[in-house]
């Protein structure tokens, strides 16, 4: 057994005020630290946006926490972590260790410009890490996901069939995307980029949300709140890591044709040569006008499109509805495949996907960050906790946390960039020959 | 009532906005209500509370059956609202929320669950004392 220097420790806060919310997951923290932290990471659910609002949230942080620790974060739909699992709370993670070069980075209008954004943030992390000499490299991206759009004239809604024809609606939620970057996240935009500008790092990502209204969502970055932009965090280090995603999601039997898209593969106008939604309906055998804004998360996040995820071996990888303008389906991620089905998954196999990816590890964790679809815990509800134990058993005492967002990703040089949705994605942390044995 | 710490685990799961009403009870007893007693109910759940209240009783007859054998949550929908029962286990008591019917019960459900632990603990904590005291 390999006695490790590096000490890592998850702290949080229940208070409902947001400036003693603050200051408690700080305290929490760090208190088990016993030198500085390198860097602290912070989750916190949408309802502190009315009850002193993120900049309080952020200042009471900064009350505790020691100036100029590196510190980035957002808005996710809940947590779980050594304590529990949360739809409410604000949690974190930091880590106290003298072998690792650690910066911060971001950038701004993600769903204006994803790729400008992700070379803006890239530029910062290289430049900051460009004299470490430690082998291991991992960055964590949290990029704002997408927001439901604000059409002039109609408000905010996932769906928009009526008022104006397909063609007017799409022009007006151009307009909403471009001008007001309301509408889709682009976080796969980024994420293809970032990829690209750092391509040696192993790397964890996912969309920041609110509590599944899709209405707004927070990045944080040291003492600054952003909106529409990514933040990352950037290590290098003598400890070894990898990341992995798994979905375990399984086709349904209901196969079609994407048979016309927009450009970048985002809009779906035409499935089997007919308009989208009232063919997709159709498939799925449900009444015409079934889908409406209140049962959202049951009917479209239940039943995914399965794309084949070029970047990851062809693999079938399940991909959102975001929204529904006129006839035309806005995907969450953009895909120019045709070949598609709709994918399901039940309780059991939301819990293997859990098992499949610890597995894959060789090495006793020293912490760990995983980024999970909100959907996982919106459907889990309260029997979550079974999956919780499958947490404590892996990670014993060892600290982590699992953020739930929108929109996951890992990337590693050897296996590729695997963006997916519904998915659980890993990032483990082991030292030395600390190996493990997987019954 | 006041410094009851079921009722602040009460109170604070109201403060929730899709809980509208919450209470420990069994049948035909309400043993903890929020400190503010149903005062503290948000207003949608009033014109309707005394139906529910009714029904509630007849859930109960089916809770105090099945506890013992393990079951652990009900719930029934009426108009535009669910009542979810946690019930404690192996006991006739349950925590009862009650949520708008269109609500993102998911969320919910886990902050329900979270409330039910610290309840348990509660209560089991007060256990010990009265038997160390006896």
């Amino acid at each position: 057994m390999v006695k490790s220097n590096l000490e890592a420790s998850v702290g949080m806060s229940r208070k409902w005020d947001a400036r003693e919310a603050g200051r408690e997951v700080a305290r929490s923290t760090i208190e088990k630290l016993k030198a500085p932290p390198n860097f602290f990471i912070l989750f916190s659910t949408i309802h502190y946006k009315k009850h002193g609002g993120f900049q309080e949230l952020l200042n009471g942080v900064w009350d505790i926490l020691p100036e100029s620790t590196p510190l980035i974060g957002g808005t996710v739909t809940g947590f779980m972590n050594n304590y529990g699992v949360y739809a409410r709370g604000v949690t974190a993670l930091a880590v106290s260790n003298p072998n690792m070069d650690v910066i911060i980075g971001y950038g701004k209008n993600t769903k204006r410009n994803p790729r400008k954004a992700a070379k803006q943030c890239a530029n910062m992390i290289k430049n900051g890490l460009k004299d470490s000499k430690y082998e291991n490299k991992f960055l964590l991206n949290l990029i704002s996901a997408s927001e439901i759009p604000n059409i002039p004239f109609l408000g905010r809604k996932k769906i928009y069939t009526k008022g104006f024809s397909t063609k007017i609606l799409l022009r007006l939620f151009g307009f909403s995307q471009y001008f007001l970057q309301k509408g889709a996240g682009r976080d796969d935009e980024v994420i293809e980029e970032l990829t690209k500008c750092l391509s040696e790092f192993n790397m964890l990502g996912g969309g920041t949300l609110d509590d599944g209204k899709n209405l707004n969502n927070f990045q944080f970055f040291n003492k600054s709140i952003f909106t529409n932009s990514i933040v990352s965090l950037g290590i290098q280090t003598k400890y070894k890591l990898d990341v992995l995603t798994t979905h375990n999601m399984k086709k349904t039997g209901i196969e079609f044709n994407i048979t016309k898209t927009s450009k970048d593969g985002r809009i779906i106008h035409e499935i089997n040569n007919k308009p989208a939604l009232s063919e997709l309906v159709k498939l799925l055998g449900w009444p015409k006008d079934f889908l409406s804004e209140e049962n959202w998360y049951n009917t479209t996040y239940y039943f995914p499109i399965g794309f084949h995820n070029n970047n990851f071996g062809g693999e079938i990888g399940p991909r959102v509805i975001g929204e529904i303008i006129g006839e035309s389906l806005v995907t969450v991620i953009r895909s120019k495949d045709s070949d598609a089905s709709i994918l399901t998954i039940d309780g059991r196999s939301l819990l293997q996907t859990i098992d499949k990816n610890f597995q894959s590890f060789p090495n006793k964790p020293e912490f760990g960050l995983i980024s999970s679809c909100n959907t996982r815990l919106i459907t889990m509800g309260n029997k979550i906790y079974l999956a919780r134990d499958r947490f404590l058993n892996y990670f014993d005492e060892k600290p982590f946390i699992v953020f739930y967002v929108g929109g996951e990703s890992t990337y590693s040089p050897k296996k590729g960039l695997n963006y997916v949705n519904m998915s659980f994605n890993s990032a483990i942390f082991w030292d030395g020959e600390n190996k493990i044995s997987h019954n | 009532m006041q410094d009851d710490p079921i009722a602040k685990v009460l109170d604070d799961l109201l403060k929730l906005d899709d809980i509208l009403a919450c209470m420990v009870a069994r049948q035909n007893m309400i043993s903890v209500m929020p400190s503010d007693g149903d005062n503290s109910f948000k207003p949608a759940v009033h014109e309707i509370w005394d139906i529910i209240h009714r029904a509630m009783d007849d859930v109960f007859n089916v809770i105090r059956s099945y506890s013992e054998v393990g079951l652990a949550e009900m719930e029934f929908r009426l108009q535009d609202f669910v009542v979810l029962f946690y019930v404690f286990h192996e006991t006739d008591n349950a925590l009862v929320a009650i949520v708008p019917a269109l609500s993102n019960k998911g969320l919910i459900e886990v902050e329900i669950e979270n409330a039910r632990r610290e309840i348990k603990n509660i209560m089991d904590e007060q256990e010990n004392v009265k038997l160390a005291t006896a």
